[in-house]
């Protein structure tokens, strides 16, 4: 369970970007913590996939990283 | 192996090469149909669960494998189908208009997770397809009004033109084999399409397709419908064949599991989806 919030944290960040990845990280763990605090039973397993889903719509490449171009 | 020369498009593109494919598939489709008859319970029950996986393999098969689109996500669209089935059975809705109402959500469903998927490539996609049956599985756990939470759903008896259709009877099994044999049949219809060619033309090379006027973001939300939609239909049949369904069913372990069967059986072929799921059991 643990490894399945490592790999959101990495994916968040940006795959491939080492401060990625620990950006990512806190702010995996924030907003589990904040989520089980301040909101209701049941958000806090569900809270970082949701910010991690929101983050890829928005950025497809994760927070730091680069989009790589592809050859043909 | 048997020489193929072919002269033109239509020897391409047909569904059966030469006549040796007829005849091997008329035989196994004779042992198949005998099976429930010489068989013991048990392994008909095995074989009714490889018809539902095999579906679900068909379905993850034309998204993962011929659109080129990993999805770790599929244990949550076989939740959606079961537990639309679940839903609208308590109604006394017939089979036929819950079956169709369960692949129809979950098409609509698999396309709203396509449209933020269109982006996505590799480990972003496969990481937010897990992220989506994360939290379809959570919805199911929470909203208890109508998934009943944790406690789980009964579901009861097929009740198919006027007779019941137990759930380990070799009718049940020869409606999950149709259902297997129509999956496969339409999928192969769906890939010697245009619509197939665009499917394998975006998971060789997006930028190529692009280039070619295919449009890939219509063609991907498309994949991610109909493979949904398949796995909506397994979904219903699923449900029936356990009688119970509760969220904890259809975990990330699922998902890996259906990846497992199409691995085993080749990502590429149609076989390989059935095939897998043999040996996986």
């Amino acid at each position: 369970m643990l490894g399945l919030k490592a790999f959101p944290a990495a994916v968040l960040g940006g795959f491939g970007s080492i401060p990625g990845a620990v950006v990512g990280g806190v702010l995996i763990g924030m907003i589990e913590s904040m989520a089980g605090f301040y909101l209701a039973e049941g958000w806090k397993d569900v809270a970082p996939y949701i910010v991690l889903l929101v983050v890829l719509l928005l950025k497809p490449d994760g927070l730091f990283g680069l989009h790589m171009r592809k050859k043909v | 192996m048997r020489f193929m020369f072919k002269t033109d498009y239509e020897d391409d593109i047909r569904l059966f090469p030469h006549s040796g494919y007829v005849v091997s598939y008329g035989v196994l489709l004779a042992v198949l149909a005998l099976a429930p008859f010489v068989l013991s319970s048990y392994l008909v029950s095995q074989l009714v669960f490889v018809c539902i996986y095999a579906t679900v393999g068909v379905g993850l098969m034309i998204l993962t494998g011929f659109t080129g689109q990993a999805s770790l996500g599929h244990a949550a669209f076989l939740a959606i189908g079961a537990y639309t089935a679940a839903y609208l059975q308590q109604f006394s809705v017939p089979f036929p208009v819950y079956f169709l109402a369960a692949g129809l959500l979950t098409g609509i469903i698999g396309a709203l997770v396509g449209f933020p998927a269109l982006r996505l490539q590799g480990i972003y996609l496969v990481i937010a397809t897990i992220s989506f049956a994360f939290i379809v599985e959570e919805i199911l756990a929470r909203w208890e009004s109508v998934t009943h939470g944790n406690e789980g759903m009964r579901v009861k008896t097929i009740q198919l033109l006027g007779t019941s259709v137990p759930r380990d009877s070799p009718a049940f099994y020869f409606l999950c084999l149709g259902v297997l044999i129509l999956t496969i049949v339409g999928t192969l219809n769906l890939l010697r399409s245009p619509t197939g060619r665009a499917f394998v033309a975006i998971r060789d090379s997006e930028t190529a397709a692009r280039s070619m006027s295919v449009n890939v973001s219509l063609y991907k939300v498309k994949s991610f419908a109909i493979s949904a939609a398949i796995t909506g239909f397994a979904g219903v049949l699923f449900a029936h064949k356990l009688s119970f369904i509760s969220p904890e069913m259809f975990t990330l372990q699922l998902s890996i599991e259906f990846i497992i069967v199409i691995l085993i059986g080749g990502a590429f072929s149609l076989h390989g989806a059935v095939l897998g799921r043999f040996s996986s059991s």
